[in-house]
């Protein structure tokens, strides 16, 4: 049975042009899906299971729930089938059990992807949270023309990817590149940058600074959240403006600064472009996670390993993500609401 | 009345997404089975399709290549569709990655009738190819049919040969008062480090090279080396002669007619031989010839490649396993590979598409640039070693990535006697998994 191929060959039957055959045909399938649910939930409702709120729900929810199942937990479940298999994708997956699994243990460029990952994951994204953090404490002064700054910040977080890193590899070059020849200006023979293993990692570390600009915008919304009157209250009793930052803004933007890093550090574990355009550098010193993952699947046909190394990455990110979500109770601070331990804390003081 | 209405749609829409799935499966009107097309042969090798009133077949072909490229084959298409007008060619021009793109395809069930494949990367798609014949005589050597054939069958008819030469900047040797080395003779490799130090001009600016960074294989292959041994079954990086070329490269920087790295680093050699900052250029293909119009300054000729030559590239047409149309299929690949018409359409582009691997009409590749050497391609074609395949190319390609990262041939500080060991283990191992 292929519903899919069935319904190609009955649209270009009927005289649908070839080119929209497979929007037409994916279209129909929606429909068609949609409308069972449709019927299931009218059924539902005529033996009174559910009431007509619960069907318009449902109802209006089914086209995300659908685009959830056929895009993301379908394919999710599908890879880790294929996770136990060896598939080179040209040929039929063959079941291989956990070989996969036990294969990434013993394999040398699993550590050194995992190093290059987790070295630039817990430099770059502290380095981001903080510098967006300076750039925007800056940005929320008081100035005339404060918002041109803002626009310029603002500006590079538009060239991202393929174009920032093209760019990148020029400013970075270390015959004409501009920081060498800055350098050279003071006297300073600078390094060799992507050509000099040693030195392609910070370089890639440096260019991620690159775009805090995004991350600038939103703190910046923070700091105009905070209440004029903590501050005046501080002045009265005589706080300087280094005290109002450490005890005022600082604990009043951590719930933006935990959403950033959570963001970030998402996004730094599944660094791709940079690795893949630099060739993973000199002695694989750009290897990152998903670049290698990519050369298993895609230039190496081991479709089946490149599975389980992409379950491994997200076992990882989602640890690191639980234990930022865990540690958050301890310095997140909430205006409106109290962290579950103060509150804890603050009833069992009240029962005593 | 609800209940009843609820019911009879939910039946209805079930109904419908299995009807949808258990209708039959004939094929739709544009790809018939190529049997009702008919062909004839001729003596010259060149085949019909059936007469107008048959119905016609699509052959879908997908490639690669440059723009120029591009055109080279459309035009071969166009001459084959007049030829053959029951058979339509649907071509499908890849870009860019172009072996990601079959593997999806084959793997998605959209393979496409025929695809350009190049002896390097025909072992991991082999099986999904059927065996083809050819016969030996019409081709340049017996090695492009070798090249093609995976465990004694060939999987890739040989189309065309894109082999090595050597582009030399005449200028430079008459400013030297060197005199020009035979066009017919290939040099040796000490004859061409000799002459290659002789052009190294550190106080001009820009700085002068004798040769561009010298690439590994080509030189490997130039010293009778290899990268497996002749069964295909193990690395042969550890034999003297390997190491040979590897210590030749060093040597090439150490001597400095070749540019460092830091000097190399985002330049593009050709566009420094194009404007005449290096003496010979030895990773020369067909397809820099067209780039070789942009020439000002200096006057340049072709020469054979030092030694035993570099490595050539040998594409071939295959046609898949999957393909419902492989009979109209064969017709196109055997018209496109043995046809001297087509032969001497896609050979004499001026695209340089490659050497025909038809010997009858090599002619029309030389005569593409009148008063140059591009018999040395022709001689190429003939005498070099085709490029060394493995199933696993890719991979064992990222384990060869070693020699550059960490020997003295690339940025690497240790010696080719070193590392080679290691990295042969490591390839030895992946062929034989």
């Amino acid at each position: 049975m292929n519903i899919i191929q069935n319904l190609r060959e009955l649209f270009l039957k009927i005289g649908v042009p070839e080119s929209i055959v497979p929007v037409c045909t994916f279209a129909l399938i929606i429909v068609l899906a949609v409308g069972v649910i449709y019927a299931i939930l009218r059924l539902l409702l005529a033996i009174k299971k559910i009431n007509s709120a619960t069907k318009s729900f449902y109802l209006f929810v089914t086209p995300w729930i659908l685009g959830f199942l056929i895009f993301t937990l379908g394919p999710m479940l599908y890879s880790l089938y294929i996770s136990f298999h060896d598939w080179e994708l040209v040929k039929a997956p063959t079941f291989s059990g956990f070989d996969n699994y036990s294969r990434m243990i013993s394999d040398p460029l699993v550590r050194k992807s995992l190093s290059v990952t987790f070295t630039y994951t817990f430099i770059a994204v502290p380095l981001q949270v903080m510098l967006a953090f300076i750039i925007a404490s800056l940005m929320n002064m008081k100035l005339e023309g404060i918002k041109i700054f803002r626009t310029i910040f603002y500006l590079p977080t538009l060239v991202q990817g393929v174009a920032q890193t093209v760019l990148f590899i020029w400013v970075f070059n270390p015959n004409v590149g501009i920081i060498n020849s800055v350098l050279r200006i003071f006297g300073i023979e600078g390094p060799g940058w992507f050509s000099d293993p040693n030195w392609s990692l910070p370089a890639v570390i440096i260019m991620s600074l690159w775009t805090v600009g995004g991350s600038m915008i939103i703190y910046l919304a923070g700091f105009q959240d905070i209440s004029v009157s903590l501050y005046e209250q501080a002045s009265v009793d005589g706080a300087r403006s280094v005290h109002k930052l450490f005890y005022i803004t600082i604990p009043q933007m951590t719930p933006i600064i935990f959403f950033n890093m959570v963001t970030a550090m998402i996004g730094a574990f599944q660094t791709f472009t940079q690795g893949y355009l630099l060739g993973g550098g000199k002695n694989n010193s750009l290897l990152f996670y998903s670049y290698y993952l990519y050369e298993n699947a895609f230039m190496w046909f081991k479709m089946g390993y490149a599975s389980a190394l992409a379950w491994l990455l997200f076992t990882i990110i989602l640890i690191f993500t639980l234990l930022v979500f865990r540690s958050s109770s301890m310095w997140v601070y909430y205006e409106t609401e109290m962290s579950g331990n103060r509150r804890k804390k603050n009833e069992k003081k009240n029962d005593k | 009345m609800k209940r009843a209405l609820a019911l009879l749609l939910t039946g209805v829409f079930s109904l419908s997404v299995l009807l949808t799935g258990c209708g039959n499966s004939d094929n739709g009107t544009n790809q018939t089975d190529a049997s009702n097309t008919g062909s004839v042969a001729d003596s010259a090798g060149e085949t019909k399709a059936g007469d107008a009133g048959s119905e016609q077949t699509t052959v879908v072909f997908a490639y690669w290549g440059a723009e120029s490229e591009n055109n080279a084959i459309k035009n071969v298409i166009a001459d084959f569709e007049a030829n053959n007008p029951a058979i339509k060619i649907e071509a499908q021009w890849i870009q860019s990655d172009y072996l990601t793109k079959v593997q999806v395809q084959i793997a998605g069930d959209t393979a496409a009738d025929v695809y350009l494949m190049s002896a390097s990367d025909l072992p991991g798609f082999a099986d999904n190819y059927i065996a083809q014949e050819a016969d030996t005589a019409n081709y340049l050597s017996e090695n492009l049919i070798e090249s093609l054939t995976i465990d004694g069958e060939l999987k890739s008819k040989p189309f065309i040969v894109k082999p090595k030469v050597m582009a030399i900047n005449k200028t430079l040797f008459e400013e030297k008062n060197i005199d020009i080395p035979s066009l017919t003779e290939s040099m040796t490799v000490q004859e061409f480090e000799d002459l290659a130090v002789q052009f190294v001009k550190e106080e001009s600016s820009p700085q002068i090279f004798g040769s561009e960074p010298l690439w590994l294989t080509n030189w490997i292959y130039a010293f009778n080396g290899s990268y497996y041994t002749s069964d295909g079954m193990a690395s042969n990086l550890t034999s003297s002669e390997t190491i040979a070329a590897a210590n030749f490269a060093i040597r090439s920087k150490e001597l400095g007619y070749v540019p460092n790295d830091t000097q190399k680093e985002g330049q593009s050699m050709m566009d420094w031989f194009l404007s005449g900052r290096i003496a010979m250029y030895t990773d020369f293909g067909p397809w820099n010839i067209p780039q070789m119009e942009e020439v000002e300054g200096f006057e340049w000729e072709l020469l054979i490649f030092p030694g035993n030559g570099g490595a050539k590239e040998v594409n071939g047409l295959s046609i898949t396993k999957t393909s419902r149309n492989k009979e109209a299929a064969q017709i196109f690949v055997d018209y496109l590979c043995e046809s001297e018409r087509a032969q001497s359409i896609i050979g004499g582009d001026k695209s340089a598409y490659g050497v025909p691997v038809n010997p009858n009409v090599v002619r029309d590749f030389e005569s593409i640039y009148e008063g140059k050497n591009l018999a040395a391609f022709v001689n190429a074609a003939y005498n070099q070693t085709p490029s060394e395949t493995q199933k696993r190319t890719n991979e064992i390609n990222s384990i060869h990535d070693r020699i550059s990262d960490e020997t003295l041939v690339g940025s690497g500080e240790l010696t080719p006697e070193e590392v080679f060991p290691s990295i042969a283990e490591a390839v030895t191992s992946i062929i034989q998994r």
